[in-house]
Order: structure tokens, then sequence, then C-alpha cells
């Protein structure tokens, strides 16, 4: 068509790798800011957690949240329990965030009673009337659940309940049943503020969303009718009836927002820059993200004699009802098929000894134990095959050029 | 290599002092030195901080004019009454023990237990702040407060004492060392010393060392010291702490009973004087709720806190009803486990019901993901799905495992990887029915 929907392209995956818009939640997030906005503007303590199954929205709405209030009404302080492991590190974290002004850019050092004390001193000498709130963000809430003794946790939420500075804690976790991991003391600190987001559980709330990401706004640099063009045939798109099916199927497998993203990205960058975004190209990349059969993929890049090797597995699988077996067996059983069959595909023993270890790097079978017992050799290991025998003959149709005696052996009867 | 050349007082031959003279002597030459890597960045020791807070940049706090909102401010935890209603009996208690301590110049230990949030440290503070007012009674004693979950390790409450005392401060080895020496008994101390050790059981360690002191001074007559002591369980000193110091904690129990539905309404409705905001059933039947569950103060104050946030500003309701309170307890007390079911895709509810069914069938609690994925091949197959591939399986796992529903084993990533419920299956069952429903 000659129209460049490059800048289109550039603009929407900014958009997709940035994250920061938030598609719905509006009375949680009016929720959200009713409570942080009560502690600062009345000084008044307070505690909430968010909760919601990964990718459903909950970072991006406190982003959300905080983004709307005054940077000077609060100090703000971000911990995550991925990154903060241990209650000592956490407390370095606080002070740094709090004492920001007058360290620098130096680091907080001491040791862990040091630090304990000075976070309680810092929040007992501030009151309800004249002093800055604080507003705490506590990622992965989950994790730090499972500090020693919670002493952070009762700590923190202790300074909520009494007549210090005033502070609001925001926990967020994936963990639905994190308030049973809290202690008993915590939990009856902890104000029982929950906040559940829900994830999509249909199709048009995917639709939606899936139109909000692709449409381009005003305030995007773009010519007016190069984005009329593109936001009218998103339109068209989003009311094609194979793009409901699409959606139908991808919410099915889950709910999940950064599937949809990356199915979107992946789309957008398989596009040449005049060419429009078609169901086609979404299709295509839902295929290869999501449906693809990978196993298959690397059986099919086998060499013929492992082949017959994992042919071979599956047949011992099926005899004996997946029981485990290790390289003697196999070896015994594909020197009979081959001695029988053609004198080409009898090989030195050591040559099937490196196409088995081939196998097993690849992981097309397992070991049993978790971790491999080095005192028995490596021949009489035992393993267990993740690949069964309706796969082995579909890999085998699809491969290219498999001698026909193969193809006969793998429908044998198997005795 | 050039050493340096000073002409001995032996023979030096001619012809090499000629060459020396040649050569210039070894001045202090500039060595190019590799340059110094610049400093690490600054760091400062928490001790070099003054602990201060941020002031507010604006005009100050808004003040709570409307009924709502000064009946949120007063149903917040911190702003109790002088005298906490329904303690009177325990208030006296502690009084009439503290009293008799002081003025009779005598040492003594008291435990007090109760579940947490029935008000065991806010009477002992509220009986601390009436001794302080009372003038006579005011400079005979020395008030100090630890709390076990507070300390980095139990051997440092010896130093928060300590410095509690002099404000000096000290290791804690060292600290210990002049605390028994200070309660020894040997002087003769003009105050009493009143010492609230709060979480006491988070100072018990295996040795109980740390406890064994502290109520050992107790037993020195002439320290004139009081303990003190708060913990959640009735038979702490039974259970859990030796004899020797079980003795020494001594027989002074004090039991905090979880409050019963009147009390809660009381403690409520006296919070509330004079704000007429709430209705009383609405009251009554958080007071019935939250006491039948725990009889746990903060809670019954907090769900009422909550019910006012439900209102929104735009709409004129200025009286909350059952109504509010039901909605505010349904959302705590609903099953979160059933509401984390419904929010799963379809495939991952399949998955759950396949681990269900290997569960039910083998009888073992755990499963291995390819047993589960045989299993959700036939469920697809009778409710006409097309089941996905195990990657994909192995990726729903995952999920369910972020969500706290299952429990995935640590050593393997593979699809033999042993799988478990966290869940009941009656919760399975009951969030997947509905749902079809």
């Amino acid at each position: 068509m000659g129209t460049d929907f490059g800048i289109c392209i550039q603009n929407i995956k900014k958009k997709i790798i940035l994250n920061d818009q938030l598609y719905g939640f509006d009375t949680e997030r009016s929720e959200l800011l009713q409570i942080v906005k009560k502690t600062i503007d009345y000084g008044e303590s307070d505690s909430v957690i968010v909760l919601g199954p990964r990718g459903c929205g909950k970072s991006v709405l406190i982003e959300s949240v905080i983004k709307e209030l005054l940077p000077d009404s609060h100090t703000l302080v971000m911990l995550n329990g991925l990154i903060h492991t241990d209650d000592n590190l956490a407390l370095k974290s606080i002070i740094q965030q709090l004492q920001i002004k007058n360290l620098d850019g130096a680091y907080v050092e001491g040791s862990y009673a040091d630090n304990i004390c000075f976070l309680l001193e810092s929040f007992r000498a501030g009151n309800k009337m004249a002093s800055k709130s604080i507003i705490m963000v506590l990622d992965k809430f989950d994790m730090f659940c499972s500090h020693t003794n919670q002493t952070l946790l009762y700590n923190l939420f202790d300074a909520v309940q009494s007549q210090q500075n005033p502070l609001s804690i925001i926990g967020v976790s994936s963990r639905i049943d994190v308030i049973e991991l809290l202690e008993k003391r915590v939990k009856s600190r902890f104000s029982h503020n929950i906040l559940m987001i829900k994830p999509p559980s249909e199709p048009h709330e995917l639709l939606g969303r899936l139109k909000c990401l692709l449409q381009l706004s005003k305030d995007c640099k773009i010519e007016s009718d190069v984005r009329k063009n593109w936001n009218n045939n998103i339109n068209l798109l989003i009311s094609d009836p194979q793009l409901q099916d699409l959606m139908n199927d991808l919410l099915k497998l889950s709910n999940n927002n950064t599937k949809l993203n990356m199915l979107v990205f992946m789309a957008l960058s398989n596009l040449s820059k005049d060419k429009m975004l078609m169901v086609e190209n979404l299709i295509c990349s839902f295929n290869s993200l999501y449906k693809q059969d990978l196993t298959l993929v690397n059986l099919l890049g086998l060499s013929v004699l492992e082949l017959c090797l994992m042919i071979s597995i599956c047949h011992h699988s099926e005899i004996y009802n997946k029981e485990p077996f290790n390289f003697e067996m196999i070896y015994a059983r594909y020197c009979k098929f081959a001695s029988r069959n053609s004198s080409l595909l009898v090989t030195k023993r050591q040559v099937i000894i490196k196409a088995f270890e081939r196998i097993s790097i690849m992981e097309l079978i397992q070991p049993v134990t978790a971790i491999e017992n080095k005192n028995i050799l490596k021949e009489y290991r035992l393993y267990k095959s993740s690949v069964n025998l309706d796969k082995m003959k579909a890999a085998s149709n699809l491969y290219y050029r498999l001698p026909p005696v193969i193809l006969q052996w793998i429908d044998s009867n198997i005795i | 290599m050039r050493k340096s050349m000073t002409p001995t007082k032996h023979c030096v031959s001619k012809v090499r002092r000629s060459i020396l003279q040649d050569i210039p002597e070894n001045k202090e030459t500039e060595v190019v030195i590799t340059p110094k890597t610049p400093r690490k960045t600054p760091k400062t020791h928490v001790k070099n901080l003054i602990a201060s807070a941020n002031k507010r940049l604006d005009s100050g706090v808004m003040v709570p004019c409307s009924p709502l909102e000064k009946a949120r401010a007063n149903l917040h935890l911190h702003a109790a009454p002088k005298h906490l209603p329904c303690r009177e009996v325990e208030f006296k208690s502690i009084h009439s023990f503290l009293v008799r301590k002081i003025n009779d110049e005598l040492t003594g230990s008291m435990y007090i237990s109760g579940v947490p949030g029935t008000g065991k440290t806010a009477t002992v503070k509220r009986v601390i702040d009436f001794l302080n007012a009372d003038l006579i009674m005011k400079h005979s004693f020395k008030f100090i407060e630890i709390n076990g979950l507070r300390l980095a390790n139990p051997h440092q409450a010896f130093s928060v004492i300590w410095k509690e005392l002099t404000t000096e401060t000290v290791s804690s080895s060292r600290a210990q060392a002049l605390l028994n020496d200070y309660f020894s008994g040997d002087e003769v101390r003009n105050l009493s010393t009143i010492l609230l050790v709060d979480e006491v059981d988070h100072i018990c360690n295996r040795k109980q060392d740390v406890v064994y002191n502290i109520l050992d001074w107790s037993s020195r007559i002439g320290s004139r010291v009081v303990v003190i002591t708060i913990a959640n369980t009735m038979d702490l000193p039974e259970r859990v702490l030796r004899g020797c110091v079980t003795s020494r904690m001594g027989l002074t129990r004090l039991v905090f009973k979880p409050y019963t539905f009147q009390q809660l309404q009381e403690i409520i409705t006296n919070r509330l004087i004079g704000n007429s905001s709430f209705d009383p059933d609405a009251v009554q039947f958080v007071a019935r709720k939250v006491a039948a569950i725990s009889g746990d103060a903060r809670r019954a104050l907090d769900i009422c806190r909550r019910a006012i946030d439900l209102i929104k500003s735009e709409d004129d309701i200025q009286l909350i009803t059952i109504n509010h309170v039901t909605q505010v307890l349904n959302s705590i007390l609903s099953g979160v486990r059933v509401t984390a079911i419904r929010y799963c895709s379809l495939f991952e509810k399949i998955f759950l019901k396949a681990l269900r069914d290997e569960t039910i069938r083998t009888g073992f609690d755990h499963s291995t993901i390819d047993s589960i994925y045989i299993q959700m091949k036939s469920i697809c197959l009778f409710e006409g799905e097309q089941l996905p591939n195990d990657q994909q399986v192995i990726m729903m796992a995952y999920r369910l495992r972020d969500n706290g529903l299952i429990f995935l084993e640590k050593k393997r990533t593979d699809v033999f990887r042993k799988v478990s419920l966290n869940i009941s299956s009656e919760d399975i069952n009951y969030a997947l029915e509905k749902y079809n429903n």
C-alpha cells in the first residue's frame, strides 16, 4: 500500500515494553487512592495488601496510584521480596530510602541491631501532625513472610498501629493465601484490608485490552491520517471473528496479560514496514509461541541412529509399563532389531553409547534420581522417557526420508 | 640494576670513579605511579545518622470534620481512651500489684498471657501512665520497656535495658555484666525499676540464659526490680521454660481472656461517643461476628473502619448500616482459596481436577506432572477441548504454584516433577461446581 506504518509499530512496541498503562480496575484504583490519601491528608496510618494472580496488573495499578500523588507530600520506600531476601538487607534499604537527602549517595552500613534501633527511633521521632507520611510498597510480600520471626513485618505493622510517623504499607502478592502465612501476632496487627485484582475471564475483556493496546492516541507524534488509517484497520481487526476465536483459545490457556503482550509484540516484530497488522500474523505468532511442540521439533532433528534408540526406548516403556530403563536394555533391543533387519544399521557399541548420551543431554529422557549417582557405571544408570509412542509415531511420519524398515518397526506388534 | 654507589673508603679505581662521575646520583627520582582506582562509594555508619522524621511540606495535617471522618479517626487503634473499657479488673490487679511492690520496696515478677488483640500491652502502659500521673508515686519508680521482636537477637536485650537505664551504648556482654552488678542487691536503691518484657517468648532461646538473667534480678533482695512479662500462651512457663526459670517467674499470673461480644460492643460504642454515624445493630453484628472468631479488638475496630471506607464521598449516606458491615465481613471471611481457583484459566482448572483425581486414585498425596498430563488428556477428551502440549502444562504448574494452590518439588524442573495440592479437594469441588452453575 505504500504508507509507512513503521512509526505506528514502533510506538506500540514501546507501549508494550514500558507496560505502564492501566486498563480497567477503576474501582480498585480509586479505593487504593482513597486509602493512601487518607494517610497523607489526615495522618492516619493504614495497611493494605493487593492480591491477584501473576500478570494481572497489580504493580501497574500501584504505579499509577503513586504517580497521581504529589511528589512532595510523601516519602516513598520500595522494597522487593526477591531483592531484599533478608531482614537486614531490607532494613538497610529502608534507611537509605528514608534518609536519601542526608546520605547524598553514600551506602549505609551497620549491624542488624543498629539498623532496627535506628528505624524504630525514626518512626518514633515523627508524629501525626507535623511529619511527612511514609508510603512503603512491599513487592512479593509472601517472601517477606519467610524471614526469621517475621521481625520486619511485626515492626512495620506495629508502627502502623501506634501513634508515630504516619505510615502506609501496601503489600503486593500473587499468593492469594498470603494472610495465612503471617504469624498470629502480625496477623492481628494487620488491618485485613485486601484488594483483589481479578484477571480477565471473558474473551471480550481480552479484546478490549487488545484494542486499548493497539490503538494509537492523539499524543503520539504521528501524522493524523496515518494514525486514522491505522486505527480504522485495528477496529476492523477487532471485529474479525477469527480473532475472537484466537482470544478464546488464549484465555483457555492462560489469563496472564504478559502472554497477550508477547503475542502482539511477536506479531508486530514480524511485520514489514508497509504492511498492516492482520489476523494471520497474530495466529501465526500464537502458533509459534504457544502451540508448537518443541519436543517434536527436537525429535525431527535427531539422527537415524538416535531416532531408532528413541523408538526402542518407547517400545520398552510400553511393554514394561513405564518402568525405568538403562542403556544395556536399549542396546540389546536395538541390536536385536538391527541384526534381524539390515546390516547397515549394525554399528559399534561406542557409537551407540555416544548416541544415547546425546539423547540424555537433550533431555528427551530424564534420569530417575534428580542427582545422578556417580558410583554407577553410566551404561547402567536408570532413566525414564518423557516421550511416548504416539509422539514418536508422529515424528517418524514427519521425518525426512526415514528408511521404511524403521517405519515398519514402529508399528510392529510389540511383544 | 643500578644500586646506589657511594664511594667507600676502600680504594676505588680511578677508571671506575670517572665512569661513576658521569652517572648522576641517585636522587629522588619521580617514579611514575600507576593511577589509583577512584574511591568506592562512601559508606556512612548508621550510628552517625540522626534518626529524624521528615517534616510535612504543606500547611499541616487535615483535621477530620465530617462525622464519618471523625468516626474513622476515633476508630484507629491508638485513639484509645485513657481507661480501657472492659479491662477494669485487670487494670486494678496490675495497679495494686505494682503499688504494693513499690511501696514495700520489694521485688516481684508477673506473667501476663492472652491471645493477640486483648489489650495486654495497652493495659500495662495505662497503669504506668496512671502511676506517672500520681504525684506521690511518680518519683519512686523507673519504667523500662523491651520487646522481644524488636531485638536482633535475645542477647541484645541487655544492651537495650542498659541504654534505657543510663543512656550508654555498650555491647551486650558488657551490658549483661553491668546489669548483673547493678541489680545485685548490694547497693541500696532508692528507685524501683519496673521492667516490661513484651513478647517474651522470642527472648527464650535454647539456652534460656537471657530470660533467666532477667528473672534472676527479681529474685535478689534489694534490687527492687519488678518484672512484668507478656506472651500469648498461657502455659509458656511450664511448657517452654526450664524449671529454674519458671520458679523465678513466680506464680503471679494474669490471663487476659478474649473479648466477648458485649465487651467488643462496649469498646466500639465507647470510641463512637457523640458520633451517630454507626447503626447500633451494625455494631452489634460486628461484635458478635468477631467475638465468635477470635475476640480480637483490633479486628473489630478495623472492620468498622473498613465499612466507613466503603462509602464513597459522592454518596449522601451518612449512616453505616448492617449492609456495609456485611459486605466487609464477606470480603474478609470468604474463602480466598475458592476465589483463587475461580481466577484460574480453563486448563489450569482441568489441571487441578486431574491432580485431585490422581490423588484419589493412587492414594498418595503427590503425583508427577506426566501422570497428571495423562489424566488431563482423558478429562479434555470428555470435555471436548484440545489439550495443550506438555511444556505449556509445565508453565501452568508454575502459575498455580505462584498462586499458592499447589506445591512443586524443588529438585527437578522436568516433566517428572512431583506435585502436591495445597488446597483440599472439597475446595476444588466447591469452586468448580459453582462455576459450572
